[in-house]
């Protein structure tokens, strides 16, 4: 048990004491300056910005040419859905289940003041669970007759896509999916059909239970 | 019967006093009965003489009587008158003489009347003659009275001789057979005499002869096994001195190595007690290490309690973390609802969008930090259990330390006491073989003593040996003093 002990200690370098004190007083000074950056610091912030806004505006394309989409991660699948059906988002907090609903249907949740029902696209896709993830977004979709939320992962953010991009079926992509797909961008995001969604019996509960 | 030289001389002698008394005893004996025996004589030839007196005194009275009735003159009275006298004292000198003899005695009664009778009738008749004459005197006389007494007188003083004569006879035998016998004893007595003391002498000559010859021949033998014992212990002392020698060389290497193992023994015992003091040292220092060993112990426990304190602070830190990026992802739905709502706002809406763009990078940069700082607060919250896991293996090593330095403070407590007793022990060594050179030295002064001895031993060899020459000498000389048989 000595034997390697002593190894160790040969092999291992001394500790330089004086060295870590420093480190540990650079760190520190270091901590202490992160909320008073430097002149340096803040003048080289101030010129990338200024460049950021500098810069030429992006010639806007027309409104046919592409769509703005709302893009979101879904079961480490990222998905976009036409933000002209997007009333908003907001985080999910107090879902309340609903007895007697399809599985789908993850329950109830008031949103600034309204009630909406929350829907679960991953079942309704029958998606296969790969893990559990946050769900702790709600998309709320809107048509002139139809309100409900749809969860989600995360929010990728606001982005345009050129409809000349979309990539309309993929074979990979079957089955129920299929019917609610505008199409597939190179990047492989999937694009939803929001006017179906809104518009589709399938998701009108109607379910009465017995007795 | 073994009798002693001594004895048998004595006996001898007293064999020859023997034979010397009873020679001179018979001799006095007869002596003296001769002695007696010529007294005797003289003492009859006395009484013979009275006897005869008697006889010739009354005869002379007879005669005077006579003589005086013849002539009637008193001239003639004389021898009368004498021999009344003499015949008494006679008488009486005869009965002294007789006085061991009754028969001479009753011859005296009988012969005293009768000489009384004689005197009596002597008187009567010189009475007569004077008075009435001369023939009245011879009436008488004739009477026959007084020869008739006479008679008488002469026959009892007759058988008194004879009686006398007889005894006398009768003595001088004896004295010849006296005589005889002394001569005999000195004739025959003598010679056996000196025959019994040659043969008695002849017989202790040879048998002394004979003891004495056995003697000397014992003598001569057993000086002769003195000499060669003698010469023995000669070369028993040679080899002793020999040897005496050789281990007295051998006592003085024994010496020299008790001397060495001593100074071995001191040099032990300094050793061992410079030992001792090192393992006391050692002792100290292990005690020393033990405190420092606990002191390295107080030190991990704050060390990990200050690791978990920082662990604690990183925890809430990334409490905070989580508040940020919770307020990032508000401030991300909040940009995307703004870009939402600047894109139904259509052109007017444009420069919102933008606005609303930026933000959505603010908060894509915050979320961004957060996941930094979140990543190093995990690298930190590993980077704290893995110090906190360092100082929980170094304080198990600390306690190992700890249980191993009091194995080898034990260890060093036992060694100690081991060299203590070795320490001991080596003072003992040398102190036994200090005993060891005082005996050597006591070896060495008996060895000489012995080696002396040993000289002695010869000296005293030679002198008993010169002894049993002169014993052997002596032992001839007797041998020829004894002679005969000598070779």
């Amino acid at each position: 048990m000595s034997a390697p002990k002593t190894t160790l200690q040969k092999t291992k370098k001394e500790i330089d004491w004086r060295e870590l004190e420093r480190r540990m007083e650079a760190s520190r000074v270091a901590v202490e300056r992160i909320w008073a950056p430097t002149a340096e610091d803040t003048r080289r912030i101030l010129r990338e910005r200024a460049r950021a806004l500098a810069r030429e505006a992006v010639p806007a394309e027309t409104a046919d040419a592409s769509i703005e989409v709302i893009e979101f991660l879904l079961a480490h699948e990222r998905y976009a859905i036409a933000s002209e059906y997007v009333r908003g988002v907001d985080p999910l907090e107090d879902l309340t289940p609903l007895p007697c609903t399809p599985p789908f249907v993850l329950g109830i949740v008031n949103v600034r003041g309204e009630i909406l029902s929350v829907i679960d696209l991953k079942k309704f896709f029958d998606l296969p669970e790969k893990g559990l993830t946050d769900l702790n977004k709600v998309i709320v979709l809107e048509s002139a007759n139809m309100v409900f939320g749809i969860v989600a992962d995360a929010i990728s953010g606001v982005r345009r896509i050129l409809r000349a991009d979309i990539q309309l079926s993929l074979p990979t992509l079957t089955g129920i999916r299929e019917d609610y797909l505008l199409g597939v961008t190179a990047e492989r995001v999937v694009i939803l059909d929001a006017e179906k969604l809104l518009t589709d019996g399938k998701l009108i509960v109607q379910e009465q239970v017995g007795g | 019967m073994k009798w002693s030289i001594g004895t048998k001389i004595g006996a001898g002698y007293a064999l020859a006093l023997m034979i010397l008394v009873i020679l001179g005893a018979v001799s006095y004996r007869n002596t003296t009965g001769l002695i007696e025996a010529a007294q005797m004589k003289a003492h009859t030839y006395q009484v013979l003489e009275n006897l005869a007196r008697v006889l010739s005194t009354l005869t002379d009275a007879e005669t005077g009587q006579r003589g005086y009735i013849i002539v009637g003159e008193d001239r003639y009275l004389e021898p009368y008158q004498t021999g009344t006298l003499v015949v008494n004292q006679t008488i009486q000198n005869l009965r002294k003489l007789t006085a061991d003899n009754p028969n001479q005695q009753q011859r005296l009664d009988a012969l005293e009347p009768l000489i009384a009778a004689k005197l009596t009738e002597l008187k009567e008749t010189i009475d007569l003659r004077k008075s009435k004459g001369f023939e009245a005197a011879l009436q008488v006389v004739r009477t026959d009275k007084g020869k008739k007494a006479m008679d008488d007188i002469r026959k009892i003083t007759a058988e008194m001789g004879n009686e006398e004569r007889m005894l006398l006879e009768q003595r001088s035998k004896e004295m010849a057979a006296s005589s005889n016998t002394t001569i005999s004893v000195i004739v025959y007595g003598i010679p056996l005499a000196i025959a019994v003391l040659i043969l008695f002498g002849l017989w202790i000559i040879r048998t002394l002869t004979r003891q004495l010859r056995a003697s000397v021949d014992q003598l001569s033998t057993s000086s002769a096994e003195i000499l060669a014992t003698t010469t023995q212990v000669a070369s028993g002392a040679a080899e002793t001195a020999t040897a005496v020698s050789e281990t007295t060389a051998t006592v003085e290497e024994v010496k020299q190595t008790a001397q060495l193992s001593s100074q071995k023994a001191r040099s032990v015992s300094d050793s061992a007690q410079k030992a001792s003091q090192v393992s006391q040292n050692g002792r100290k220092s292990v005690e020393e290490a033990m405190q420092g060993m606990q002191r390295i112990q107080e030190q991990m426990e704050s060390i990990a309690e200050s690791i978990v304190r920082l662990s604690e602070q990183s925890q809430s830190i990334g409490e905070i973390i989580a508040t940020v990026n919770d307020l990032a992802e508000q401030s991300n739905l909040l940009a995307v609802n703004a870009a939402i709502e600047a894109n139904k706002a259509g052109e007017q809406g444009k420069g919102f969008a933008v606005v609303a763009q930026e933000v959505k990078s603010l908060a894509e940069q915050s979320k961004q930090a957060t996941s930094q700082v979140r990543t190093i607060l995990g690298d930190i919250q590993r980077a704290t259990s893995a110090a906190v896991l360092a100082t929980e293996q170094g304080n198990k090593a600390v306690q190992a330390g700890v249980k191993q330095t009091t194995e080898t403070g034990e260890a060093i407590r036992l060694l100690a006491d081991s060299i203590v007793e070795a320490a001991q022990a080596a003072t003992q060594i040398a102190a036994s073989s200090q005993q060891q050179m005082v005996g050597m030295d006591q070896v060495a002064l008996a060895m000489e003593s012995i080696k002396q001895a040993s000289v002695q031993n010869v000296s005293g060899t030679k002198q008993a040996e010169v002894a049993a020459q002169s014993l052997h000498e002596l032992g001839q000389k007797l041998s020829d003093m004894i002679g005969g048989r000598s070779a």
